[in-house]
């Protein structure tokens, strides 16, 4: 799913916004998720920055998403949403709920610190 | 033809005729009595006698059916009254009695009907039993499967449940060896993973009744936290070493931050959504808008599901964290004292449903 996510971004060309700041959200428009992880990041000191996509970008993703499952005969109900998806220090981190699971077992801190995102 | 008169005749001078005969007949008794003048006058005395009694009796009964026609006029006033007054009652009185009758038995149709309703939940699955209560019944009637299937599961996750706490206390008290308690704490990590498995299928299925906490006890639902507990109420522990200390503060920061992080999503989500629906009402773009503002908010709604998500995948990875951080032995208390804890706010429920009230 990253590697996808990466193509995806890669194309959209949008490699500079994703590497140009410590630390981007790329969500979708009105997207409550974004929110949440916005807020969080910014609880932690880390101001991030914000990139909206489109949604016919997020539906070729998810479409890219879905055939690339089939292939590799995942037939899982219930999937993690591709977006928001987040990035730190250039690199994708994943959606917010791997955001949260990188916080609540402590590592989100020292990448955001790594990053230069945070200090102290 | 000649006959006919003749007899009609005959028989009228008969009984024309018998009285003057009895009264020739008294004559011939006067006459014969006549030579004794008193005999006679007494006799004539006794006729005016009789007369004058026969008088006297017929003024008597006269005066006497008076008297009753009178009684009866008086008082047939009132009589009459009562009587209407006694029919009247006893008229309503039967309208009561046939409506009491019909409500009973409209009662004895619904009451078969809830039962024909029961066996066929009972039959479905449904679980019925003492944490739903009462509000079980409000969705056995109802289409949605998810929901129902949801409620047996739950109910079979809380029976597990409680046998689950009843072992790891008589383990701790028995103090049984760490391997032993190791095997009770990841049975127990593992049924609370089944219980946020068995969530975000319902969060699927109805979003709506995961949050409103119908699902729950009434004392539960009074912490009801985006469709359940709150991640850091999962945080109550004791003896800890230092270095655990430490460890167990930043679990509770950061489940905390995150929780309020999701709290502040929830109240821009209520905030966009509240915007969406309101308009001018003296708009006349029309109902293109309308709709529009409709299918937004439909859409807005959706969001509800990600949030239960996050918020169940919070406490799941709190929890988890928290079995990291702690010792196995440490573990099995933690995760006693929590059994304990959604215990106790369940038998809260019951107590309070039971609660002595005054009448209204």
């Amino acid at each position: 799913m990253e590697q996808l996510v990466m193509v995806a971004i890669k194309e959209e060309g949008l490699i500079p916004i994703v590497e140009g700041s410590m630390v981007v959200i790329v969500g979708r428009r009105g997207c409550h998720m974004n929110f949440v992880a916005q807020r969080l990041l910014e609880r932690l000191k880390a101001y991030p920055t914000m990139y909206e996509v489109s949604e016919e970008f997020v539906a070729r993703m998810t479409l890219m998403h879905n055939l690339g499952r089939t292939l590799r005969g995942d037939y899982k109900t219930l999937v993690a949403p591709l977006f928001p998806a987040i990035f730190i220090g250039g690199k994708l981190v994943g959606g917010l709920d791997q955001l949260i699971a990188i916080h609540v077992t402590g590592k989100l801190i020292p990448m955001l610190k790594e990053a230069g995102a945070i200090w102290l | 033809m000649n006959s006919a008169p003749t007899q009609v005749a005959a028989s009228g001078r008969l009984s024309i005729y018998e009285p003057n005969h009895q009264i020739s007949m008294w004559g011939d008794s006067f006459k014969a009595d006549s030579s004794q003048n008193t005999s006679a006058s007494t006799i004539v005395e006794g006729e005016v006698k009789l007369s004058d009694k026969l008088e006297d009796n017929s003024h008597e009964a006269l005066r006497q059916s008076k008297k009753f026609d009178q009684e009866a006029n008086r008082p047939s006033d009132k009589v009459l009254r009562r009587l209407a007054q006694n029919r009247e009652a006893a008229r309503k009185s039967r309208l009561r009695k046939k409506a009491y009758v019909q409500q009973l038995e409209s009662s004895r149709i619904k009451l078969s009907q809830l039962e024909q309703e029961l066996g066929r939940a009972r039959q479905q699955g449904l679980y019925i039993g003492g944490n739903l209560g009462d509000s079980a019944l409000g969705f056995s009637g109802s289409v949605n499967s998810g929901v129902a299937a949801f409620e047996m599961e739950y109910g079979h996750w809380v029976e597990e449940q409680n046998r689950q706490i009843c072992e790891l206390r008589t383990g701790l008290q028995a103090h049984v060896s760490d391997i032993e308690l190791r095997i009770l704490v990841e049975s127990g990590m593992a049924h609370y993973d089944n219980l946020f498995r068995i969530k975000t299928i319902a969060a699927k299925s109805d979003v709506f009744y995961l949050m409103s906490g119908m699902w729950k006890t009434t004392a539960e639902r009074f912490f009801l936290w985006i469709g359940g507990f709150r991640p850091s109420e999962l945080l109550k522990l004791e003896p800890l070493t230092e270095q655990q200390v430490v460890a167990v503060y930043n679990l509770q920061q950061s489940s905390q931050q995150a929780e309020d992080a999701l709290s502040q999503g929830m109240d821009k989500l209520q905030q966009t959504l509240a915007e969406t629906l309101t308009s001018d009402p003296l708009d006349l773009s029309g109902t293109n808008n309308y709709m529009e503002q409709m299918t937004v908010a439909v859409g807005k709604l959706e969001a509800l599901v990600s949030f239960v998500n996050q918020a169940d995948h919070l406490r799941q990875q709190t929890l988890q964290q928290m079995y990291k951080i702690l010792t196995t032995r440490q573990a099995a208390r933690g995760l006693l004292a929590l059994g304990d804890y959604f215990q106790r706010l369940r038998a809260l429920s019951s107590l309070w449903a039971a609660r002595p009230r005054e009448p209204a």
